[in-house]
């Protein structure tokens, strides 16, 4: 008679299974964090592309674009502070208490500019409370609007076209670098030629960028502006403060 | 136990750090030393985890959801003309404590003031502030101060029940009108009781409300009050006033138990004029030299090259005895006989001719004694040049014993009590018998039918009254106030009143029937042109010469008006001391000045009985013991503090705790020190003490923060006398108790490749310990300008106090470490045990050393960090990205000078101090929570920092979010950034200018010579870690011929 001993004991068949469904489950595991992290949770995908509706459908295509108004007219605070604030209703009030007085899309903003009320604009481009992003710096060493903002002359809606990550920061940051000796000048200013080249952005206006570069190049000749002031932060306060 | 090589001194934090017991070891050795997150966490470990199982699924939803949740932006409607968002608007106001008034700029973002500098053209701040000023952001945002009108609505059995909400001025004026104003005779039965708040305006309309009620009787009361300083000048000088001293002239100071580095009036402009003579680059020239003749332990105390503990009784002998030998005529010596006198006499003599020479006396010390002291200065030469005499402009007024026999004669049926909070800080004997009093109010008992209260808060005194009006804070109202000098300076508002509050003189307004604006109100007392008017607003301050007298000292008067002895000499005495921190109650709420370790016993949140360890020998008692006080049959339970240096016999314990009437953070913290004040508001009193059994915990940093290496290296002392001799002194002494070479072979190297920091800015700091009083005030701008938490009674005692900038302080003692008697191992230390016998000697002395991130070119925090949270910056600085720190504390455990803060709890959300308190009933029935801070409190927060949050390690930062927008401001400008326009929140408030911070690569830079300095050390080199901060040695000036009797 057989007597059963541990040594007879035989997987059954179906275990040979087991490894299979491992690295099936796996797989999809990984496949399940690269979709949540990868595509989802991408700032790639979750910011950019944000477009909500405003309470005053506001078209920055036809007041930037076709009437060419500057940034900096409504936005002016972007040239003296950190942030570029979005504009006072008083701002929109200059032209509007006579240009298009009657316009059913204005109500809002008439409404809000008569009681005194303030304007609930919806937010659009955020980022998160750890990360201290200062305009002023950008804007008055000429970096265009456009190259983080996407091409706002041609959007009726305003819209979010760059991720808004660190990592996208800080491509921008280490190209421009030009730390280090004095002679790689040269390569600065290719750096800075090579951003518009490659940019993400396929709108982005080409042509103001060669105005920085030229502006930059000019100051370089004349000692007006030295590499210094190309050095954008890559350390961790440089955002984080 | 802690010795500086060669120089024969010992530096100790504690008797338990000098005997290096086993406590004190375990607290240097165990740093998280108690870590019941766990236990204390409502959720469990285990049920975190079925949580955070929830939450992935969660998340893993909501990636699916809309992308984000909308947020709004709410721009102005009308942008106000020059205002930029994002940047702070400053504008000048001021900011009164009494008759000390400083000059504040409150950086405002979008019309919400968030932090508070000096105002540079104001001459009593002078661009610097005291730990107030810079702690008067958080009584504007208080959220327990009261919110609304109150009026009384019935009784519950014994307790008085008021609306919360309903009650308005206009119900109120109404009221007043009917019920008070109407009487034949006006104001008859009408009491007013105030508290100075030196105001011209207010005193104005006090006078115009008088004449509308002319039966209405005044009350002063001010349980801080200067009214021996001004009595004193009545006698000498003919006219009631203060002394106003330039602590920049005299060589020689000789302080008679005044504090006037810290609790005096003035001590922001003394502190800036005292060090100007006392900091490492002018010490080569020499310093001034300050004996300090005293009971209790002060901040000015800690800074005198020789410091004489005696006795409150005493100080009118030795005070008598230094005028007999100085040679003011008619004064008879009480023949102390203490060589000390002789050498302070001869010093005195000497400076006078020379460079000059003044005594300075405090509040406590009577009237007679302050006469006398001018006298002396007479005799010095320093009165009308060091010292001018300031006239003070008062209201006449009755005291607290006439308002308590018209109370009891029935003379009262209406009170009105002006900010003035008798129910708590009224001297025991009377307070009692008022609060009888302001019982019958809603009981119809008694003839005292009404009481108005007008104050910050629902406090003690408004919780029997029949009608409660909120005042405004000083943040949101206009108002002017009256220095000590008698230039006035203005307020104005920089907020709206939050809580729609009222300042005095607008209440008073209201009372007399007017309805004036509150800036019309102090533009009528001014009665300037609008020119001159628009500029005193801008300035922060009428323009105007000091308030002086011509009056010469009447010496014959002082003289014979002086009481020769006193009894009680031999006894126990209690001295009553206004606290560095809540002042006399008033900033109770106030959590940063509760957390704020005392500047010399380094206690936190509690007030208790001051003593040396030999008095607490005597007693049977101990740190943490307690002991009932018994002070003319009224009775005081409370936990006792040792602090070495302390006269023998003398006790002393901080006013203004043990409140019940306050506010949550405040209310029932400490011990109610009024309980055992005399009538009067005496400072001192004859006490019976008796140790009871108990342990009462109190929360001292003395010894958090124990950092690791060679003490030797720490605190540097030299005397002025062998620095003018050898400058070279320190450094010769650093290196030779530096690692010996032959442990490494070579130069300290680094395993790593070393980065140069050669190019671009390079940020570095100096601390002059010279200069540095170790007032704390750069302490509360840390907290103020990085938005650092408050933690809690509890979490300081297991060492969790978030303070980016400590002040550590060292008790010093002219002993070698080997003529200390042996510590004691055959004996047990612990909870039951007594504290081994060890006197102190006599004369200790004190080092305070400020210790912040020190940002190490060779940081051993970032080697360790797993995740590179923290890194280097080119420029030097220690970065800390707090989003992506997970909390494994090796940073912290690898500082060797631990700096580094953790947050144990999300801090700026919960309070966890909040649970288990016990007003934590009122506090969640007024719907407040353990995890719910109130919303008010966030617009304190200063919009360039982050908040952080649980489970994040902080520290120091160089203040990176002023050096950014530094640089890009001086981008702009195309220039380097100036170290002019560049200060740390520390370096700008220190009123000791010992904390200079700039540019390393800029050799013109203050902080490069600091660097280079002969002075200058850098804290546990031999670790080669190259801090970033340098400390420039201690300069002394002791006198060689004094010496203290064995």
């Amino acid at each position: 008679m057989h007597v059963p001993v541990d040594r007879d004991f035989v997987f059954p068949k179906w275990t040979n299974f087991i490894p299979f469904v491992l690295v099936l489950l796996a797989l999809s595991g990984a496949a399940g964090a690269h979709v949540v992290f990868g595509v989802i949770a991408n700032p790639r995908v979750y910011e950019a592309g944000y477009a909500p509706e405003q309470p005053v459908p506001y078209s920055h295509k036809l007041h930037a674009g076709d009437l060419g108004i500057d940034c900096k007219y409504c936005h002016f605070n972007s040239e003296n502070s950190s942030v570029a604030a979005v504009p006072s209703t008083s701002i929109c009030m200059k032209c509007h208490s006579s240009v298009k007085t009657d316009s059913p899309k204005l109500q809002a903003l008439r409404r809000a500019h008569e009681n005194d009320e303030a304007l609930e604009w919806v937010r659009v481009h955020r980022l998160p409370d750890h990360v201290h992003f200062n305009h002023k710096a950008h804007v008055q060493v000429g970096i265009d609007c456009q190259h983080c903002h996407g091409p706002v002359e041609r959007m009726d809606k305003m819209k979010v076209v760059a991720p808004l990550s660190m990592g996208w920061c800080l491509d921008c940051h280490r190209k421009v670098d030009g730390r280090g000796s004095q002679d790689n000048r040269r390569e600065v200013l290719d750096a800075i030629e090579g951003l518009s080249g490659e940019t993400n952005h396929p709108t982005l206006v080409k042509n103001r960028w060669e105005d920085v570069k030229d502006l930059h190049g000019r100051l370089f000749e004349t000692g007006e502006r030295s590499l210094d002031d190309l050095n954008p932060p890559v350390n961790c306060s440089g955002c984080h403060q | 136990m802690t010795s500086d090589n060669g120089t024969g001194r010992t530096y100790w934090r504690s008797l338990d750090h000098l005997e290096d017991t086993p406590e004190f070891r375990e607290m240097v050795e165990k740093e998280f030393r108690f870590q019941p997150e766990l236990a204390a966490d409502p959720i469990s470990r285990r049920s975190f985890l079925h949580l955070m199982g929830a939450s992935v699924a969660l998340a893993t939803f909501s990636g699916c959801v809309p992308r984000r949740k909308e947020a709004k932006v709410v721009p102005y409607g009308d942008l106000p003309e020059d205002l930029v968002i994002g940047r702070a608007t400053y504008y000048a106001s001021s900011i009164g404590l009494g008759a000390d008034v400083q000059g504040i700029l409150a950086a405002c973002h979008q019309g919400r003031p968030t932090k508070i500098e000096g105002n540079p053209t104001h001459q009593e701040s002078l661009g610097k502030t005291g730990v107030h000023a810079q702690a008067e952001i958080l009584n504007l945002y208080d959220p327990f101060r009261s919110q609304a009108p109150r009026r009384f609505k019935g009784m519950a059995g014994d307790k008085m029940y008021h609306t919360d909400t309903g009650a308005t001025l206009e119900e109120f004026s109404a009221w007043w009108q009917s019920e008070v104003l109407t009487a034949d005779a006006p104001g008859a039965g009408v009491g007013f009781v105030y508290r100075d708040d030196n105001s011209p305006t207010t005193r104005r309309l006090r006078g115009e409300l008088a004449r509308k009620m002319p039966g209405a009787t005044w009350y002063r009361h001010d349980p801080a009050n200067d009214e021996q300083i001004l009595e004193g000048t009545r006698i000498a000088f003919g006219v009631r006033g203060r002394p106003i001293v330039d602590y920049s002239r005299p060589d020689v100071i000789v302080s008679v138990d005044c504090d006037f580095l810290g609790t005096e009036t003035g001590h922001v402009r003394a502190t800036r004029e005292f060090t100007s003579r006392r900091n490492a680059r002018v010490a080569r020239q020499g310093v001034n030299r300050l004996y300090a003749l005293e009971s209790q332990f002060t901040v000015t105390g800690s800074n005198a090259d020789h410091r004489w503990p005696l006795r409150q009784a005493r100080l009118r002998d030795a005070v008598a005895s230094l005028a007999a030998r100085l040679g003011v005529a008619g004064v008879r010596d009480p023949g102390m006989s203490d060589a000390r006198l002789e050498t302070l006499v001869a010093d005195l003599k000497t400076a006078a001719t020379r460079g000059g020479a003044v005594v300075v006396c405090g509040r406590r010390v009577d009237a007679d004694v302050q006469a006398l002291v001018h006298a002396i200065n007479d005799r010095l030469g320093a009165n009308g040049s060091i010292v001018t005499v300031s006239p003070c402009d008062e209201f006449a007024a009755n005291n607290l014993t006439t308002l308590l026999s018209d109370l009891e004669a029935g003379r009262l049926s209406t009170l009105v009590t002006l900010e003035a909070n008798v129910a708590y800080d009224a001297p025991g004997g009377l307070r009692s018998k008022i609060v009888s009093h302001l019982g019958s109010v809603g009981r119809d008992k008694g003839a005292l039918k009404r009481l108005v209260h007008f104050g910050r808060s629902f406090d003690e005194t408004a919780m029997y009254s029949t009608w409660h009006i909120n005042r405004a804070e000083a943040l949101e109202s206009w108002g002017d106030l009256e220095g000590a000098d008698g230039r006035v300076s203005l307020q104005q508002p920089m907020i709206d009143p939050i809580f729609k509050g009222l300042t005095e003189f607008e209440f008073l307004s209201r009372l007399a029937g007017g309805s004036d604006e509150a800036s019309t109100l102090v533009a009528m007392t001014h009665k300037l042109s609008t020119r001159a008017w628009k500029r005193a607003v801008h300035d922060g301050f009428v323009s105007s010469p000091r308030r002086t007298t011509t009056a010469r000292c009447r010496v014959g008067d002082c003289v014979s008006q002086f009481a020769a002895s006193v009894s009680n000499v031999d006894g126990m005495e209690l001295v009553f001391a206004l606290c560095p921190k809540v002042w006399d109650g008033r900033f109770a709420d106030n959590g940063w000045l509760q957390e704020l370790p005392d500047p010399v016993t380094k206690v936190t949140w509690d007030n208790p009985v001051l003593m040396s360890p030999a008095t607490a020998k005597t007693l049977g008692t101990r740190d943490s013991g307690l002991v009932e006080l018994t002070v003319d049959g009224r009775l005081l339970k409370a936990a006792v503090w040792t602090v070495p240096g302390m006269p023998d016999g003398s006790l002393t314990i901080a006013l203004g705790y043990g409140r019940t009437g306050s506010g949550p953070v405040g209310r029932d913290v400490g011990f109610d020190s009024y309980q055992l004040r005399g009538d009067n508001n005496a400072w001192s009193a004859p006490v019976a003490v008796k140790a009871v059994n108990g342990f009462y915990e109190i929360a001292s940093t003395q010894d958090h923060g124990v950092m690791m290496g060679d003490d030797r290296q720490i605190v540097q002392e030299v005397t002025s006398e062998a620095y003018r001799r050898d400058p070279q002194t320190v450094s010769t002494r650093i290196k030779k108790v530096n690692v010996p070479k032959s442990l490494l072979g070579a130069e300290n190297k680094s395993l790593h490749a070393e980065n140069p920091y050669d190019t671009g800015y390079q940020w570095g700091m100096s601390i002059d310990l010279t200069a540095c009083t170790g007032c704390g005030t750069c302490t509360i701008a840390c907290q103020a300008e990085n938005n650092i938490s408050v933690v809690g009674k509890d979490q300081v005692l297991i060492g969790r106090e978030m303070h980016w900038i400590r002040m550590d302080r060292y008790f010093v003692t002219d002993k070698t470490e080997e003529e200390y008697p042996d510590t004691h191992p055959e004996l047990e230390y612990g909870m039951g045990e007594e504290k081994a016998a060890f006197s102190t000697p006599d004369e200790v002395r004190m080092v305070h050393q400020p210790v912040a991130c020190m940002h190490c070119e060779n940081a051993p925090c970032e080697e360790v960090c797993p995740v590179a949270a923290t890194t280097h910056s080119e420029e030097g600085l220690n970065d800390m990205a707090y989003n992506r720190c997970v909390g494994t504390r090796y940073c912290s455990n690898n500082c060797p000078y631990k700096v580094r803060r953790y947050n144990y709890f999300h801090y700026s959300k919960e309070t966890p101090w909040a649970e288990g308190a016990s007003w934590y009933n009122d506090w969640s029935a007024a719907g407040y929570s353990y995890e719910h801070v109130p919303e008010v409190k966030k617009l304190a927060a200063n919009p360039h920092v982050t908040v952080r949050s649980r489970g994040v390690m902080e520290k120091c930062t160089f203040c990176v979010q002023r050096i950014n927008q530094a640089r890009t401001d001086s981008r702009g400008e195309g220039r380097r950034i100036n170290s002019e326009n560049l200060k740390t929140a520390c370096e700008q408030a220190c009123p000791a200018s010992a904390i200079v911070f700039g540019d390393l690569n800029d050799f013109d830079s203050a902080v490069s010579s600091a660097h280079e300095d002969a002075l200058g050390y850098k804290l546990l080199d031999y670790l080669n870690v190259k801090p970033r901060t340098v400390f420039q040695a201690r300069v002394v000036n002791p006198n060689p011929s004094w010496k203290v009797p064995s």
